[in-house]
């Protein structure tokens, strides 16, 4: 009836007491993360191991998102201090900051690459976005911004065209916002049937949902945009560029769990997503829309962890810093012991399913990998 | 929020739920008690005799019955329910039938339907 998933404790790394965000570099053999300071630590993942390489001081508060962007191997980091960094490896093999002036005035709370990494969003408490581009006779970052938000924004995520932001705020709405800047860009889309190109800042789609939205995703295709709110709702926008905006091609899946945090489109027909109950879920499409997911980290299917004699330090590591001793524990049984903050897709290829990681308030990164995810696949029914 | 409405729902609401109670068929009278909530009303009145007009119903329907009758329930009707379910709780009435019928909904619709009664802006 269930298979045995492969996931074992190797695929369980604890770098940190809490971890905010993460990235991959492209090859996937250096990993950027801020454990909950206002510091970034570069670790070099070898032979299945962790080994800290960098740690980049410059910010000075919490780091609350990370962006590699990988073909052109840089870094973009943000932080609650309002800042932004962008952060080029040079030849002696050192990390150098440049600061980016965002003018916000509250703290930034996500950053991503554009597809083409010309470009870059900054989400931010100040109700605003910061979409930054180079400006080479300057020689700097410049930053525009876009307003349209009632509260904070906070998340984002682009759209595969380069030219559409998708945003998710605190005052309950998904926007799409056109983000084609002059110089970057060479053209304006032409988007959602309208005759007339949108300007920068301009706000082609809008959904209220429940709650406040967590993360967006679009889809690789760019024909959907998956977000997840408060209230506890997944939801599938069929949103394509090509036509017209329809505001009920929205797929809501309301679950019965703690709300997600993140989420990932794996492919066009199937995404991930994570959040307060600690524990990857998996949705597929099908024929009737999108199916009840499937939980990743299913303690009946997992080796169970030996009860293994708790070392001393084990013993005393639990009483100082939680209090606890060997009467009770507080232990959960999903890999994570704390909120899942962050998910990473490590690899995306036409043939096999993508793998992803993800990293938590327990200070820990689980790698996913695709025989789990196949497992849980077939045992999901659409 | 047309507020004049929300009043007018609610008489209409009490009179055909008293209807159904004086008939014994409690499960009916809730149903009808669930109908046009008054969803993001700013009239406290309202907003309480709502509450108070459902509680009525689930206190009448016995402990053993309860799951019976949230069976065949959407989950749009189980995340109403769960909000008049604290909307009472706040009044402090029935408080034992109440948290006996909150039990019950989370076993069916699970932690999120807590989640949304708490997180959502326009309620009753």
């Amino acid at each position: 009836r269930h298979t045995h998933t492969s996931m074992t404790e190797a695929d369980v790394h604890w770098l940190a007491p809490c971890i905010t965000c993460h990235a991959w570099n492209k090859e996937r053999t250096l990993l950027a993360l801020c454990p909950n300071n206002n510091e970034i630590h570069i670790y070099e993942y070898k032979d299945g191991k962790f080994a800290k390489k960098f740690n980049l001081k410059e910010h000075d508060q919490v780091v609350t998102a990370v962006d590699w962007a990988g073909e052109s191997n840089r870094l973009v980091s943000c932080s609650q201090d309002r800042n932004a960094y962008v952060w080029n490896l040079d030849e002696q093999g050192t990390w150098k900051p440049t600061l980016v002036i965002l003018r916000l005035n509250r703290a930034a709370t996500h950053v991503k690459w554009s597809p083409q990494e010309n470009k870059f969003a900054v989400a931010s408490g100040s109700k605003v976005v910061a979409v930054c581009y180079f400006e080479e006779e300057n020689n700097w970052w410049v930053s525009k911004i876009i307003k349209n938000h009632m509260s904070t924004v906070l998340c984002v995520d682009w759209h595969p065209n380069n030219l559409l932001l998708a945003t998710g705020s605190s005052d309950g709405h998904c926007r799409v916002i056109c983000s084609a800047i002059k110089g970057p860009d060479k053209k304006r889309p032409t988007v959602f049937g309208k005759e007339k190109a949108p300007a920068f800042g301009e706000v082609v789609a809008d959904h209220e949902a429940g709650g406040w939205i967590h993360s967006v995703s679009f889809s690789p295709s760019g024909t959907q945009l998956a977000f997840v709110a408060h209230d506890s709702t997944l939801s599938v926008w069929e949103l394509d560029p090509a036509v017209e905006v329809n505001p009920n091609a929205i797929h809501k899946i309301v679950m019965k769990c703690l709300p997600f945090k993140q989420v990932i489109f794996l492919d066009d027909t199937r995404l991930v997503a994570a959040g307060w109950d600690c524990n990857p879920t998996l949705y597929a499409k099908g024929g009737s829309g999108w199916a009840q997911g499937k939980e990743l980290d299913d303690p009946a299917f997992k080796e169970k962890k030996e009860a293994k004699k708790a070392s001393a330090f084990d013993k005393f590591e639990s009483k100082t810093s939680r209090g606890e001793d060997e009467r009770g524990t507080t232990e959960l049984e999903t890999f994570h012991q704390n909120t899942i903050t962050f998910l990473c897709v490590i690899t995306r290829s036409e043939a096999a399913i993508t793998e992803f990681t993800t990293t938590g308030s327990d200070g820990r990164i689980v790698f996913w990998r695709s025989k789990t995810l196949e497992q849980a696949f077939s045992a999901l029914s659409v | 929020v047309d507020e004049g409405a929300c009043k007018e729902a609610l008489d209409k609401r009490e009179k055909a739920v008293n209807q159904a109670i004086t008939g014994g068929d409690f499960p009916g009278g809730l149903k009808l008690a669930l109908q046009d909530p008054p969803l993001g009303t700013t009239n406290q009145d309202v907003r309480v005799a709502s509450a108070r007009l459902v509680a009525r119903c689930l206190v009448q329907i016995k402990e053993k019955d309860i799951e019976g009758v949230i069976e065949p329930m959407s989950n749009t009707d189980l995340d109403l329910l769960m909000k008049y379910i604290y909307r009472g709780l706040e009044l402090a009435e029935n408080s034992k039938e109440l948290l006996k019928w909150h039990e019950v909904v989370t076993k069916k619709a699970g932690i999120g339907c807590i989640v949304r009664a708490l997180a959502h802006k326009q309620t009753v």
